[in-house]
């Protein structure tokens, strides 16, 4: 009980370090495609769950929602509200786990989650509270990356460097279609599933590792437990990922990121 | 805060009801003895950050 509190403690402290908010832009269009696969309606009652800097609470409220918008880092919630504010919408952000959600069975209409809950340690505890919120016949839907491509490399590269704690279940699981039944299991009717991908853009190869290690808490958090040298080494594996998954054609940097779109339909 | 957004929120660990305690800024789980702080008007329903209700402390 004591080592899962300290890892959640280390969890919690991972994405606190760095500014998620200035990797999140690029993530705005998953966001606003997840909207419309969940096929949301005006005045529904919708909850964001890890919702960060706001990308996908944002996006439902502009379809006229009403949205809840739960993350477990105050500062990024700080930079939601100001967004949010700044479009002239009304969301209701609070401070809050995936794994302890504080809401009432079936509070919401449609409960989403980008690149979010599937970064929760306690995998099982998460999907349950998911479904849990989520009213019967609602839907849940997500944006998972998967365990191939370009974001499946980087996160495999880190982990022969940092291997996560044991027991603690490799995130990008979410991403397949095995394990989401898996996790949700009678608790949901349909589930559909399709692949995606996201362009990661930045001016060069180098600029995406100076804004990861920057950024990223993840990231900042790895090379931070390395000795020098490590971190040296671990650079340049990362640099030569990014150049492998080039396609530019330019000087610049240009990745297709892959992840699974969930649409999860609530018993 | 939206009273009708109190109506659905509970306790993150036990999920029963909670006592909005609007002087304080406080939600209040009896059944946890713990006091979830509102700061800047966004609840934070974090048991690690939540105040520990003392046993002299009625509710």
């Amino acid at each position: 009980m004591q080592v899962a509190s300290n890892i959640k403690q280390i969890h919690q402290r991972m994405w606190t370090i760095g500014d998620f908010s200035k990797i999140a832009p690029a993530y705005v269009i998953v966001s606003e495609n997840l909207c419309e696969a969940a096929g949301l309606r005006a005045g529904q009652r919708v909850l964001d769950v890890a919702t960060g800097s706001g990308n996908t609470a944002i996006a439902a409220a502009r379809r006229w929602c009403e949205v809840t918008g739960v993350d477990f880092v105050p500062a990024l919630l700080e930079k939601a509200a100001e967004r949010a504010a700044s479009e002239g919408l009304e969301i209701d952000f609070r401070v809050a786990d995936a794994e302890q959600l504080p809401f009432v069975d079936g509070s919401f209409d449609i409960v989403l989650s980008t690149f979010g809950s599937m970064f929760a340690i306690d995998q099982e505890k998460a999907a349950a509270e998911l479904l849990r919120v989520c009213k019967p016949g609602g839907r849940v839907c997500m944006a998972n990356w998967v365990p191939e491509g370009f974001m499946s490399d980087v996160y495999q590269q880190i982990s022969a460097y940092a291997p996560p704690p044991p027991g603690v279940r490799p995130p990008l699981l979410w991403g397949t279609e095995f394990a989401l039944r898996q996790l949700f299991g009678d608790g949901i009717a349909d589930l559909r599933i399709r692949r995606r991908s996201v362009a990661m853009r930045y001016l060069s190869p180098e600029h995406w590792l100076e804004q990861m290690r920057a950024y990223s808490g993840p990231m900042a958090l790895f090379f931070s437990v390395l000795p020098e040298g490590q971190q040296r080494s671990l650079a340049r594996d990362l640099l030569d990922l990014a150049h492998k998954h080039n396609i530019s054609g330019d000087d610049s940097f240009y990745a297709p990121a892959e992840y699974l779109e969930v649409v999860a339909l609530r018993c | 805060m939206d009273p009708k957004l109190l109506d659905i929120l509970v306790c993150p660990l036990c999920k029963g009801p909670l006592l909005y305690k609007k002087a304080e800024g406080e939600l209040i789980c009896k059944a946890d003895r713990l006091a979830f702080a509102i700061r800047d008007g966004i609840p934070v329903m974090l048991e690690e950050e939540a105040r520990r209700l003392p046993d002299t402390e009625e509710v």
